[in-house]
């Protein structure tokens, strides 16, 4: 009798060999099928839950405010972006307690959520779930913090199927996932796009959003305001149970309001509200603060009411690097962060910011001037007046000059001029500007730590605007 | 609770591993918390008009028994009876006409009060119809008519009665069961016993691989299309309608194997539910083919008590037509249940009358051939007719469904449908149409092996290992390629 039922057992494992190879294949190969957006998410929970050698000293977390503007290129090699557009504070605590199991505690947090994602229930566990960043007893905290809470999380999830469902993501249940592998099968592709999704999350530190220097549309959209502030139950509980985790970590707290454009506005009752409502959170912690930049930025450094641009992100990043010395300090941007610097120049669409991303790094700066002579000091005075202290040197070649970042002599780069052409070697990246350019200006952005080409562009000058426009 | 829901996953293995486990004495009442648990998943209120249904049922039982051993004279006997019979029937058809028809019948009667000028506004019930209420009452009456008619001796057990019509597996959407059958198969607790398990397992795999794989698929075509039916005509209504006749076979089949082979596990033998009703070379046939629980309750508990078709042909054929009448309602409150209903018994009746003027043609051909061909062309009309009758059942009026027929004629398009990719508008992926194919096929060599009197399960155990397990597995994958398509309720539990 036992023998049958062994082997009836046996017959029924071996018979569903299909789903157990399945869930296999979810739980070893989950880049192959995960959608674009889910990455970040999966490369999230990948990071928390590792070891890691090196030590965060700064984490950044919050939503898709705080992914944008924290630029860790500018901060700290030792600085890190933990945050996820679309999620909650209820995410962002088990995010920080994972970390915290695997990882010794850094020693500043800055924290970033839009008010709005303070002010319902949106606890983004679908996503967070897909890429198994629950445990079952984090599921089971949520469960009851959820109904001791009495929170609305309709949106997220049916409460009479959570635990089939949390059950179901937890294992790699494949009803959950086989949407995304037959999406995969006829892309054909996603795993490579995965991998180089995830190359450039790695490149940003973990800055995942929307990296662009679109600009606010105002004439189409209504000015904002804000008039009352509160915070649901739900995610009060897990705002004081993330703060709590850092004073037991010893960790200093900084909960951040970044900036809004003036197309924003706030009463004085929201005002006051918001500061009681963290002066409330955080009393009894020294090592603990809120920060408010009330400071009006232009519409120009925003893409939408809530998010800026690189330009917007690039302005707040500096302003906190000035405003926290000690935690960021002066430092010299590693090979590294370069490259994702490189990033940053390879999406500019204006000269003068190219100049910004640079600012004293050891970056290389050719420039070929076609414009009339005549013109020629004037032009390169424009360009130069949006960079810093250094002085466009004249090279060996008739109207190519050069300029570095750390003001150091020319080096590393290899000319040659035909008739045509000038033709610039640097390691083994080759790249040519043309003699007879149609353009007023040919910049050649060089890495010198990673001996790279960054970019060759062109630019024209507008004078009625008296000043440069990227041509590509 | 759905079979396809990880709940049922959860449940069915407890039961049965407990039905195993327990003393012999327990089985049945384990069996029965168990299907009351079942039911009261889905609306814990509604437990109590099962329970009224199997209280109505088991008392009306005893009282016919008991009427039968007192020695009235015949006719005394005869009334006393019917009047119990009566009053099963009238309590158990109100509970259904109250919770499934009182809108409809209030509704019709508003029609007809306002075409004869009377014009009144008729309020709403708002009532939720209990899952499962059209299976379990008519399952019940049977029980009742059996022991009127002596077929059976009344349960003295209500336990194990009340497990009869509530047993779980075939609650919900059947098969309508005989007592005959299950009571009898209740009466004697059963044991573990390998075979029955092993068969079971297969058959429920099996009637998941129709439910998710075939019929959620086909779902997926005809709710696009129906959700936006303006926009489509010609070969689109008729993929359409094509793929709601593949869905409803193979959504409620696959209900019907699932049950079946739960049942099994557990040691019970239900009733085949469908005989490759696409296959049937008549709507007679068709009917013998398809719901046989249902066709067979109608024929032997409406059909032949109304006279069948011993009273002369007139009468015959009014039998058939209010036989379809009631079918099309039973399935639901709605015209257009009742116009699929007379739809096909206005069929049969112009099928019979062809019978009556021509004779039975296939006994007339004696070319093998010939007969084959006949039998081809037969199939293939049935098919077209009962896939007509499909469109009244899936459409919500019947200003709809003729619409749909009207416009499916229009067929400028079938070119541009095949070479433009028209499957994939309708919300079928590349892989999923491979899945689609691989699935037809499987069903298809399972239906003709069927067709010739064998078993697929046994046929497959027959095989060597690389073969049994090549099919086993390819099943299992397709099951595994369709699971994010579940959530699709079965069709027939709204019945």
């Amino acid at each position: 009798m036992k023998k049958t039922k062994l082997n009836l057992l046996i017959k029924c494992i071996l018979v569903m060999v299909p789903m157990w190879a399945m869930i296999a294949f979810i739980k070893l190969y989950p880049l192959a099928f995960t959608g674009r957006d889910s990455v970040i998410i999966y490369w999230n929970t990948n990071f928390i839950n590792t070891h890691h050698k090196e030590d965060y000293k700064v984490l950044i977390m919050g939503d898709s405010v705080a992914a944008t503007c924290f630029m860790p290129e500018y901060l700290s090699e030792d600085t890190i972006n933990l945050s996820i557009a679309g999620s909650s504070m209820l995410d962002g605590y088990y995010t920080l307690k994972h970390y915290l199991k695997n990882n010794a505690a850094p020693t500043d947090i800055f924290v970033t959520y839009m008010d709005y994602h303070l002010q319902q229930d949106n606890i983004f566990w679908r996503a967070s779930s897909l890429v198994g960043k629950y445990t079952f007893e984090d599921n089971k905290e949520i469960y009851d913090s959820i109904m001791a809470t009495d929170a609305d999380v309709s949106e997220s999830i049916n409460m009479d199927n959570f635990w089939e469902e949390a059950i179901q993501y937890v294992i790699g249940y494949p009803g959950k996932y086989m949407n995304a592998i037959v999406q995969a099968i006829e892309e054909g592709d996603r795993l490579e796009a995965n991998k180089k999704l995830l190359k450039k999350i790695d490149l940003h530190s973990g800055r995942y959003c929307k990296m662009v220097n679109d600009i606010y549309d105002i004439a189409n959209s209504n000015r904002v305001g804000y008039g009352e502030f509160f915070v649901t139950d739900l995610q009060d509980l897990y705002y004081t149970r993330f703060v709590e985790l850092c004073a037991e970590n010893d960790i200093r707290l900084h909960i951040v309001k970044t900036p809004s454009s003036y197309y924003t506005a706030y009463t004085e009752k929201y005002e006051k509200q918001i500061r009681e409502y963290y002066a409330g959170l955080l009393g009894g912690y020294d090592n603990m603060e809120f920060v408010w930049y009330r400071d009006e930025y232009f519409v120009e450094w925003f893409w939408d009411n809530a998010h800026m641009n690189q330009h917007g992100s690039y302005q707040f990043t500096q302003r906190l690097k000035a405003d926290y010395p000690e935690i960021f300090g002066n430092y010299a941007a590693t090979p590294r962060q370069m490259e994702t610097i490189n990033a940053d120049i390879n999406i500019e669409n204006e000269l003068s910011y190219i100049f910004k991303w640079i600012d004293k790094s050891n970056y290389t700066v050719l420039l070929y001037n076609n414009l009339p002579p005549d013109e020629k000091i004037n032009t390169l005075y424009q360009v130069y007046l949006h960079y810093n202290d250094q002085f466009l040197m004249p090279t060996d070649i008739p109207n190519l000059y050069y300029v570095t970042g750390d003001g150091a002599a020319l080096s590393g780069i290899n000319f040659a001029v035909d008739d045509k052409n000038i033709n610039l070697q640097v390691g083994s990246d080759l790249t040519s500007i043309s003699l007879a350019s149609k353009y007023d200006i040919t910049a050649v952005i060089i890495d010198n730590s990673n001996g790279t080409i960054v970019r060759t562009t062109h630019a024209n000058y507008n004078f009625e605007e008296g000043s440069f426009h990227l041509m590509d | 609770m759905l079979f396809n829901s990880a709940d049922f996953l959860i449940f069915f293995p407890i039961v049965t591993l407990m039905y195993f486990i327990i003393p012999a004495k327990a089985k049945n009442y384990w069996l029965l918390i168990a299907s009351y648990f079942f039911y009261m998943c889905w609306n814990p209120k509604y437990i109590i008009l099962l329970f009224t249904s199997t209280v109505i049922t088991f008392i009306s039982g005893l009282a016919i028994e008991f009427i039968s051993g007192k020695e009235y004279d015949f006719k005394k006997e005869k009334t006393y009876k019917n009047l119990v019979v009566a009053a099963s029937f009238t309590l158990n058809l109100g509970l259904l006409f109250y919770f499934k028809y009182i809108n409809f019948a209030l509704d019709i009667m508003s029609h007809i009060l306002g075409a004869v000028g009377i014009h009144m506004t008729v309020p709403a019930f708002d009532i939720i119809l209990p899952v499962g209420i059209s299976f379990y009452t008519f399952q019940a009456l049977s029980y009742t008519m059996d022991v009127y008619r002596g077929e059976i001796y009344a349960e003295k057990n209500f336990f194990r009665y009340a497990l009869f019509v509530s047993f779980f597996p075939q609650l919900v959407a059947g098969p309508i069961e005989r007592s005959k059958n299950l009571l009898k198969q209740l009466a004697v607790p059963k044991a573990y016993d390998y075979d029955n398990v092993r068969t079971g397992l297969l058959t429920m795999l099996w009637g998941y691989f129709i439910k998710l794989v075939i019929a959620d698929r086909m779902a997926i075509i005809v709710d696009n299309v129906y959700a936006d039916l303006e926009n489509y005509h010609g070969m689109v209504l008729v993929v359409a309608s094509l793929a709601f006749t593949i869905q409803i076979y193979c959504d409620f089949m696959g209900y019907s194997i699932i049950a079946k082979g739960a049942a099994k596990v557990l040691g019970m033998e239900l009733m085949e539910n469908f005989h490759m009703p696409y296959f049937a070379d008549s709507i007679k046939d068709f009917w013998r083919r398809w719901h046989i629980s249902l066709s067979s309750w109608l024929r032997d508990y409406l059909y032949i008590p109304l006279g069948g078709n011993r009273k002369g042909t007139a009468r015959k054929y009014f039998n058939l037509l209010l036989t379809f009448f009631v079918s099309g309602l039973w399935h639901g409150a709605n015209i257009t249940f009742v116009v699929w209903g007379l739809f096909h018994g206005i069929i049969q009746v112009i099928e019979d009358i062809f019978r009556k003027v021509f004779g039975n043609v296939s006994e007339q051909i004696t070319n093998k051939n010939l007969a084959l061909l006949w039998k081809g062309i037969n199939i293939v009309k049935t098919f077209i007719i009962a896939n007509i009758g499909w469109v009244f059942f899936r459409s919500e009026t019947i200003g709809q469904a003729l619409w749909v027929l009207k416009n499916s004629l229009k067929l400028d398009n079938v070119k541009s449908f095949i070479t433009g990719g028209g499957i994939y508008a309708l919300g079928v992926n590349k892989v999923g149409l491979v899945v689609m194919i691989t699935a037809f096929i499987l069903l298809f060599v399972c239906s003709l092996i069927k067709e010739k009197k064998i078993a697929p399960i046994e046929w497959i155990s027959s095989k060597n290992f690389i073969i049994r397990y090549a099919i086993y597995w390819t099943i299992v994958t397709l099951i595994v390629f369709s699971l994010d398509l579940n959530g699709q309720e079965f069709i027939y539990f709204q019945f």
